[in-house]
């Protein structure tokens, strides 16, 4: 099975707090998967995490009302190998989590960001 | 007979007349002489008391020339001695530790006496009670007396000896010994003793007084002549009468050409009238203000040439007489390295610039991105349609805009060019938050202005003034981040302070406030709370730089109910 075939599968969770951002990758990830949810922080993030219970979780850190971290965190207590890909603007030490499969620095690009979901998904199983 | 020379009974009468006259008359010779023995009595006292006021006029002298105490004590015993008879003796003072007399001198009147004088003498016998009693005390009859046991061998021979103590603040400090008179010591000569030794003991006193003057007074003058700095000092004239060394090669006028001198040989010509006002100011108040607050300005050399000092000003009176003490500190020095600071940290400002600038860039960057490749993807998927390619491109040039504006604005900010002119307070704190909208809004950071007059105007490059801002707003925005606090507030407020033309502008925010163990080193360069990932810390010095050095006014911190508040006080216009 091609990557396009396991994109296909899969169901994703996208947390960022910058619309037009936000937009952009949705718009870019729902021609390639089978289900995308959105949401605009952590708190929303994790409620919808609840709800749908994706396959991959990519989430932006720094958000208002929750952030990345504090969302992982409480992902994590739930599903301990859950499928994390942290999306960055920082290169720090601070934006990263120890349990996320992959950190991007954004710009984001189409074909890094598609690539470390199938990864993530196979590690993941 | 009887007729001749009268009755006989007239005789008798006449002879018993007689009689009585001789009996009368020698009445009034035994009377006669006894007068004049009492008058003989009173030469005599009458040329004591003479001596004694002669002795006690010499010993008077001998305070009132305040030489060195040995030179007078040996002088006021020799008076005592001569005076009351005595013919040998010493003086002693009491050791530091109160257990000995320390011997300043001992006259042994001719008499042989082989007693070592290093051998120690300590304080019992006779002396001790007058040690105790700080009174005069005397034995006539030494060689039967108990104290004999004392005398060690070879002391000269001694018939009778007094003691008196010389007292200070009603402590027995030291004491004459007197010993040897011919017939013995009486009541009188104690008094006498008593008087002379509050001679010695005044003596004793005003040799220390002079000591210790002498002492700091040498100490002020190694310290004032040793001194870089300039001391200076002034009368109510305004004329020097001190002048240093340091002052002399600050300045290159000698001593002798500086003092008497008006002060204002030193002072540029720009300062004269203010000089003159706050020097008179001083005078009339007593005060000069403010009073120990290091003042920066220049002064004036020799050569006509100028210099940046540093200058404390104390205000002191001596019977009634004013003057002025300057220390003056040549601050070009100084100055250099602080350009150099300030120069450097323009140069890391710069690197902060380009953080900000890629810290506002990274957003629109990545969201340009994702436009682009999705333009790619609609043409992948067959989607490509005017309607989508419009919208595509109206967006991306929309975040292209946001990319430009950020340089603007940044750039207008960080430039160093302009002009110092009035500018509105209150405009200007409104664009700073403009300019800041994004970066604290993404922070949750809610920002309440409180202008009681925005008409206040204060004088200086706004651009300036408008980082420094920026830097305590960024500096409570990084401090929220760190502390990771909800419900994040900062309160502008900007007021006029009474009628000195000054205004005030507040930042406070209530993210818990500052370690009051390192609040005061916050604006010192190079300190920062923030871990190594962040800046420099340097904001916090180039607003505390721009605001005092720049626009002369005062930028302070301190803990307020629930955060920091940082307050700018500048001259309005």
């Amino acid at each position: 099975m091609d990557n396009i075939e396991i994109l296909k599968q899969l169901s994703v969770l996208y947390v960022e707090d910058d619309t037009l951002i936000r937009k952009g990758v949705v718009r870019l990830l729902r021609r390639r998967c089978n289900e995308i949810f959105e949401a605009e922080n952590g708190k929303v993030g994790l409620e919808m995490y609840m709800n749908y219970n994706p396959d991959i979780v990519i989430t932006d850190i720094e958000m208002p009302v929750m952030n990345g971290l504090e969302m992982l965190e409480r992902i994590f207590e739930h599903n301990e190998t859950q499928a994390v890909i942290i999306v960055t603007a920082y290169n720090d030490e601070e934006y990263k989590h120890k349990k996320s499969c992959r950190v991007l620095i954004k710009p984001i690009i189409n074909k890094e960001l598609t690539d470390a979901i199938v990864s993530c998904y196979k590690g993941s199983r | 007979m009887k007729n001749e020379n009268g009755s006989y009974e007239e005789l008798v009468a006449e002879v018993s007349e007689l009689r009585n006259r001789v009996a009368e008359l020698e009445t009034a010779n035994l009377l006669l002489q006894q007068s004049g023995r009492e008058h003989q009595k009173d030469v005599v006292r009458l040329r004591q008391h003479e001596a004694e006021i002669e002795a006690l006029l010499k010993g008077s002298r001998t305070v009132l020339e305040n030489q060195e105490f040995k030179v007078a004590a040996r002088k006021i015993f020799d008076y005592c001695c001569s005076l009351l008879g005595a013919t040998a003796g010493y003086v002693a003072l009491l050791s530091s530790d109160g257990t000995e007399n320390e011997v300043l001198f001992l006259e042994a009147g001719g008499l042989p006496c082989t007693v070592d004088p290093s051998l120690p003498m300590p304080i019992r016998g006779l002396r001790e009670v007058s040690y105790r009693t700080n009174k005069a005390v005397y034995d006539n009859d030494f060689i039967k007396s108990e104290w004999m046991k004392f005398m060690p061998e070879g002391h000269a021979a001694l018939d009778n000896v007094m003691f008196s103590p010389l007292i200070i603040d009603s402590k027995t400090v030291g004491i004459m010994g007197l010993a040897n008179k011919k017939g013995g010591f009486n009541e009188n000569d104690a008094k006498m003793a008593e008087v002379f030794g509050e001679y010695a003991a005044i003596a004793l006193r005003n040799s220390r007084t002079l000591e210790l003057l002498e002492s700091s007074e040498e100490m002020f003058r190694s310290v004032a002549e040793t001194a870089v700095d300039a001391i200076v000092s002034v009368n109510s004239k305004g004329n020097i009468i001190l002048w240093n060394q340091g002052a002399g090669k600050m300045f290159g006028y000698s001593l002798e050409e500086a003092v008497g001198k008006p002060i204002t040989i030193i002072i540029p010509d720009r300062y004269l009238e203010s000089h003159r006002k706050s020097f008179l100011k001083a005078l009339s108040t007593n005060t000069y203000r403010p009073t120990g607050d290091i003042v920066e300005l220049e002064g004036r050399r020799k050569d006509g040439s100028e210099f940046p000092l540093e200058l404390s000003l104390a205000l002191w009176k001596v019977k009634g007489e004013q003057y002025v003490t300057s220390i003056m500190r040549d601050s070009t020095l100084r100055k250099e390295k602080d350009k150099l600071v300030f120069e450097q940290s323009q140069q890391i400002s710069m690197g902060e610039l380009l953080i900000n600038i890629a810290h506002h860039w990274r957003q629109p960057l990545n969201s340009i991105g994702l436009i682009i490749q999705n333009i790619e993807d609609d043409y992948k998927f067959h989607e490509l349609n005017e309607e989508n390619l419009n919208l595509s491109v109206s967006t991306a040039m929309d975040e292209l805009d946001r990319l430009s504006e950020t340089i603007d604005s940044f750039s207008r900010l960080y430039n160093s060019e302009g002009y110092a002119k009035s500018f509105h307070v209150w405009s200007s704190v409104k664009k700073c938050l403009d300019i800041m909208e994004i970066y604290l809004k993404g922070n949750e950071i809610l920002v309440n202005t409180e202008f009681t007059d925005r008409e206040i105007t204060i004088n200086g490059r706004e651009a300036k003034f408008s980082q420094a801002l920026i830097n305590i707003l960024t500096n409570s925005a990084d401090n929220f981040k760190a502390t990771g606090q909800k419900e994040r507030e900062i309160i502008i407020k900007s007021d006029r302070i009474g009628d000195f033309g000054k205004a005030t502008i507040t930042i406070a925010d209530n993210g818990g406030g500052i370690d009051e163990k390192i609040i005061d080193r916050i604006f010192d360069p190079y300190f920062t709370t923030k871990g190594k990932t962040r800046g420099a810390g340097l904001g916090l010095y180039l607003a505390k730089t721009i605001i005092e050095r720049e626009m002369g006014g005062k930028l302070t911190v301190k803990n307020v109910n629930r955060g920091v508040e940082f307050s700018i006080e500048v001259i309005s216009t």
